[in-house]
């Protein structure tokens, strides 16, 4: 049976970082330095409160407090409040072995992908956009070989008909050159795209994104979920 | 996933596409190896552009008897742009060289009439070639005959 789910709060008020405790003279303020690589930890003191912040005020007393963050060792650590100063505390967090795992399984994983996929895609599109620019110069040029075949059809000017004659000759070369390019180009490119294809298929054959579980070992303890219309603390019994 | 892979493949089946789409605008541009049907080109290789029209026997103004060819340029073997006048280089059997002035009639041909020593019953010849003023010079020189 599914743990029972107790709402204890809901509220429009801002979380302080505080359960059960008010502030009063009696406090002290507490510091954490977690030392991790993803930004993210949970300190849980004294098995009861839940803090997912860097700082927060306590009052005064000797605390045991247990910090967690995704992919490492769950750190247990103890720190004395004294009333009125602030108290920093440095943890040093511990990779666990399945994250070292997880972190080298994904790095030969995204290697692959970009090795079969990332790669071969690259060399698609960089075909595809060169066979695209001999294309349009093509065009380009075969509507400056079109328009000067009508001019000569029209021109009574002998020396003009010279210098037409003369640019459709340069243009038309020019256009059997960039054709030429654009249907070696549009080959290698479909071969491109079947290779890309081919290997990507054979990539999702061949391997599955490494998985990590990063549940956090206080989420069945209790959870705080914070939205713009308040927030609200659930314990599970 | 499966929709990424979707979006994957379609993108890929666009790209083969695109170029066929577009391969049949670049094919290879006719006539461009056959520029020579401009009267007016140095390079034109058609058939005899003018006509003689009509020969005939005339008395001038002077008391002269000669030969008149009615000589006539269809305005299908003229461009598009078809001048006003066109001045044309004429060598006949006893005519000097000349240049001729062929002036547009309605309907866009040209025509003017030469007039040759008369020899006698036979055949006259004559050769007209398009002149170019600023060489002082005839190109595409062809000669006709017609007989009296």
């Amino acid at each position: 049976m599914k743990a029972l789910k107790l709402l204890i709060v809901t509220a429009l008020l801002t979380f302080n970082g505080q359960v059960g405790f008010s502030q009063n003279d009696n406090t002290g303020m507490i510091r954490f330095f977690v030392n991790v690589d993803n930004g993210y930890f949970e300190i849980e003191i004294n098995d009861t409160m839940l803090l997912k912040r860097y700082k927060d005020t306590l009052p005064a007393g000797s605390y045991t407090a247990k910090v967690w963050s995704p992919g490492y060792v769950l750190n247990r650590i103890e720190f004395t409040i004294v009333a009125g100063k602030t108290v920093e505390k440095h943890v040093n967090m511990v990779k666990n072995n399945n994250f070292i795992q997880y972190e080298q399984d994904y790095k030969a994983y995204r290697m692959q992908f970009h090795k079969q996929f990332t790669a071969p895609l690259s060399l698609t599109i960089a075909s595809s956009i060169s066979t695209g620019v001999f294309m349009v110069n093509a065009y380009n040029n075969k509507k400056k070989v079109l328009a000067d075949i009508e001019l000569y059809n029209l021109s009574p000017v002998t020396t003009e008909i010279g210098e037409i004659k003369l640019r459709i000759a340069e243009n038309n070369k020019k256009y059997n050159r960039q054709r030429t390019a654009f249907y070696i180009n549009s080959g290698f490119t479909f071969l491109m795209i079947g290779g890309t294809i081919w290997s990507y298929l054979n990539f999702n054959k061949n391997y599955a994104e490494p998985d990590y579980t990063k549940d956090s070992p206080f989420k069945d303890k209790f959870s705080l979920n914070l939205t713009p219309y308040g927030c609200s603390l659930a314990l599970k019994l | 996933m499966q929709s990424r892979t979707k979006i994957i493949k379609s993108s890929l089946v666009l790209l083969l596409v695109f170029p066929f789409f577009f391969a049949s605008c670049l094919k290879k541009v006719d006539g461009v190896n056959e520029l020579n049907t401009n009267i007016f080109d140095r390079e034109y290789a058609g058939d005899v552009w003018y006509v003689i029209k009509d020969i005939e026997q005339i008395t001038n103004g002077i008391g002269e008897i000669k030969a008149r060819l009615t000589i006539w340029i269809p305005s299908s073997n003229l461009p598009g742009l078809v001048p006003s006048n066109i001045k044309v280089h004429t060598e006949g059997d006893g005519l000097p060289v000349t240049v001729l002035d062929f002036p547009v009639k309605v309907g866009g041909d040209f025509e003017t009439n030469v007039d040759l020593p008369y020899t006698g019953v036979g055949e006259y010849c004559i050769k007209l070639g398009i002149y170019i003023e600023e060489e002082d010079a005839a190109i595409n020189i062809f000669e006709s005959c017609a007989s009296l």
